[in-house]
């Protein structure tokens, strides 16, 4: 089979895993031999026509695979066509698209031969054969095979920037049905792993600048969303535990698309559900970057999301008795729960409120849409709205127009926003 | 009573007059070469070698590192008024003592911090979307972005390609980046019948001129790397989520036609 087939085989193959950033890692180029660096907020290349961005050169090495995971297009039961790259040819085509400037390095997958060491065995000798013979300095993410060995987890650890292990399936109960090949233990242990030795490298790194580099972009995660019967709230509080347990850089969701018939799996002509996919990431980033907890979000009682609304315009419709908000007094923290403040126009409230009191024609220069704001603000004496709306024909101003259809997909490149997670 | 001082087309140029107008106490306003001539009196400045570097220190050190960057950015995007903007922008941080990008109820803070989010969105968007093809041994690349974005791209291209001889020409204002192994990058202008040879005069292509759309010649083989590029990009998007919207929202199309890749093509794709 000539590499174009394979690419195209093993691009098709690779495409549901939505993890796309080249983001996280600074390393400047070399200024002796070697081609290539990485820029912290990543770079987009282009976009699909599905409008999702691609930044690396996603392909799994091969999509031959011994495990029969029911969700997946690649199980071995299925009738698809089959490539395997030699690790040459996959490093050469690697070196060869980034020289022409059409990515930003590669994000490597495999489905499982023999076993988990086997196929880690055939990436680590890609990836040596791209950081050590073509010298190559660009940005490189990894899929971790559940159940590989901590010394196969270490040499990839090594030669890559980013690494990640996915969960894909939210609950236990769900892996065991779907998936019968992977264990929990098998996902866990490579994420524990790799959060000890991350955090072993951090010291390194700090008393020797020097020292070489164990996944500095972090590791990450990805879940299959709307596959099985679990609910938002299983979801959130399973990314929060990723998050804290395993320092985790982010969580992807991914929309489940129907691929295979199974009586445990939605049928195949079910739409995937990106509205969904949106409002988990919507939440996701209330908890990473807005100060959120899980349960302020959803919680056993309401065990989903609302697809209506945005998750924190739904917080601010259940506690409408914090609202209004003088957007001259209040703090930074209060200013992150008003719907349509973001980070970034809560950043620019604090830093105009400088120059003197802000007045309700001066927020819209700020960022803050006040399409959602002029509801939950006063500034100068004044309410920011012409009146102040009924609950329900507030719940109706607030909604997304967009319906289920044409509705953009998140994008995933805001990952290193001007950082205010961490107590700021 | 108002005057206006006209400059040259450098930045240089453009520093030496605004720091007459901020000597000024808010009378004259500021000319760019080319702009209509108003009736009233206008005054030629004479561009001061090595000014912006002294100014761009003073800015630095008494208003916060990001002033000079942001003025520079902003005076790129060759928004109408942005002169006079920049003008007003820095009187309000000297006024105030610190950096008063963060004032944005104020409008010349917010054109200026505009303009210059304009000129550094465009430019991260060309590090993505600059396309090289080969030809012989040199990487060349062809772009017309909105703005100026070749003085703001060449170290990034420089740095991570140290060891390839590329050029990256913006057809539409006839300059380029020019970058041999291992050398300095400079911008050079590049005259339209130069168009198909380097600056040395040798012929970077084939010669021959059947090509209407691209300056720099076809190669007698095509490249067997941008036939894959184009397969593997067809064979990333994911049907049930089609979505040319959002696509279009972030790669325009005026983008396309230089890309090798061909957006919009996938729903052709031949199976298998």
């Amino acid at each position: 089979m000539d590499v174009i087939e394979k690419l195209a085989v093993l691009g098709d193959a690779a495409r549901f895993d939505v993890a796309c950033t080249s983001s996280g890692s600074e390393r400047s180029a070399s200024s002796g031999a070697g081609v290539g660096s990485t820029v912290a907020g990543g770079i987009c290349h282009t976009w699909t026509d599905d409008g999702r961005c691609i930044s690396l050169l996603k392909v799994l090495l091969t999509n031959h695979c011994d495990y029969d995971c029911a969700y997946c297009r690649n199980r071995s039961s299925n009738d698809v066509p089959r490539a395997a790259f030699r690790p040459e040819e996959l490093a050469m085509l690697t070196i060869e698209f980034y020289r022409r400037n059409y990515i930003e390095g590669l994000f490597l997958s495999s489905g499982v031969v023999r076993d988990a060491d086997h196929t880690m065995g055939l990436m680590i000798e890609t990836l040596r054969l791209l950081r050590e013979v073509h010298l190559f300095r660009g940005y490189v993410h990894v899929k971790v095979i559940p159940g590989a060995s901590p010394e196969a987890v270490e040499r990839i650890g090594r030669l890559a920037d980013r690494v990640s292990v996915n969960v894909e399936l939210p609950s236990t109960r769900s892996l065991l049905s779907l998936a019968p090949q992977k264990k929990p233990a098998d996902i866990e242990a490579p994420m524990a792993y790799i959060a000890d030795r991350r955090s072993a490298n951090r010291e390194e790194l700090v008393r020797y600048r020097g020292a070489p580099t164990f996944a500095p972009a972090g590791q990450s995660t990805q879940l299959i969303v709307g596959a099985t019967p679990d609910r938002d709230v299983q979801i959130l509080r399973l990314s929060k535990n990723l998050y804290s347990r395993f320092d985790m850089k982010r969580v992807f969701f991914s929309a489940y698309i129907p691929t295979n018939a199974h009586p445990l799996l939605p049928a195949l002509t079910s739409a995937p559900p990106l509205l969904r996919e949106h409002r988990l990431y919507q939440a996701d980033w209330l908890m990473r970057f807005y100060r959120f907890d899980v349960e302020e979000i959803v919680d056993s009682g309401s065990p989903d999301l609302d697809l209506d609304l945005d998750p924190k315009s739904a917080w601010a419709m259940r506690h409408l008795d914090r609202f209004p908000v003088d957007v001259n007094r209040a703090d930074y923290e209060t200013l992150l729960r008003v719907p349509g403040i973001g980070v970034l126009s809560a950043q620019r409230v604090v830093a105009a409120r400088r120059l003197g009191r802000l007045r309700t024609e001066d927020l819209r220069p700020l960022g803050i849409v006040m399409k959602r704001a002029r509801f939950f603000l006063t500034a100068a004496g004044r309410y920011a709205a012409e009146r102040i709306p009924q609950a329900a024909e507030l719940r109706v101003l607030l909604a997304d127009k967009c319906g289920q259809k044409g509705y953009a997909p998140f994008q995933l490149r805001i990952e290193d926003l001007p950082v205010v997670a961490e107590g700021a | 009573m108002n005057v206006f001082l006209r400059y040259d087309d450098t930045f240089e140029g453009f520093l030496t007059a605004a720091a007459a107008c901020l000597r000024s106490d808010g009378a004259a306003s500021v000319l760019r070469p080319g702009a209509q001539i108003p009736l009233l009196p206008v005054q030629v400045v004479e561009t001061e070698e090595g000014f912006a570097d002294r100014l761009g220190s003073y800015l630095s050190t008494r208003l916060g590192p990001e002033v000079p960057g942001t003025v520079y950015q902003a005076w790129l995007s060759l928004v109408p008024g942005i002169e006079d903007a920049i003008v007003a922008f820095l009187r309000l941080g000297l006024a105030k003592r610190r950096d008063p990008s963060g004032f944005l109820q104020e409008p010349s803070v917010g054109a200026v911090v505009k303009a210059s989010r304009k000129v550094t969105a465009e430019a991260h968007f060309f590090l993505g979307v600059v396309r090289f093809r080969l030809r012989g041994s040199v990487y060349l690349s062809e772009i017309e972005p909105a703005v100026d974005v070749l003085p703001l791209i060449g170290d990034h291209f420089a740095q991570r390609f140290h060891d390839q001889s590329f050029a990256i020409h913006d057809l539409r204002r006839g300059r380029a980046i020019v970058h041999p192994a291992e050398g300095r990058w400079e911008i050079v202008d590049v005259a339209p019948e130069e168009a198909g040879n380097d600056r040395d005069g040798e012929t970077v292509g084939d010669g021959t001129d059947d090509c209407a759309s691209t300056v720099w010649n076809p190669p007698a083989r095509p490249d067997p790397y941008e036939a894959m590029w184009k397969r593997y990009f067809q064979a990333m998007a994911i049907e049930e989520r089609f979505n040319p919207t959002c696509q279009r929202s972030f790669l325009p199309k005026k983008y396309w036609r230089h890309l090798v890749e061909e957006p919009g093509s996938s729903d052709r794709r031949v199976p298998g």
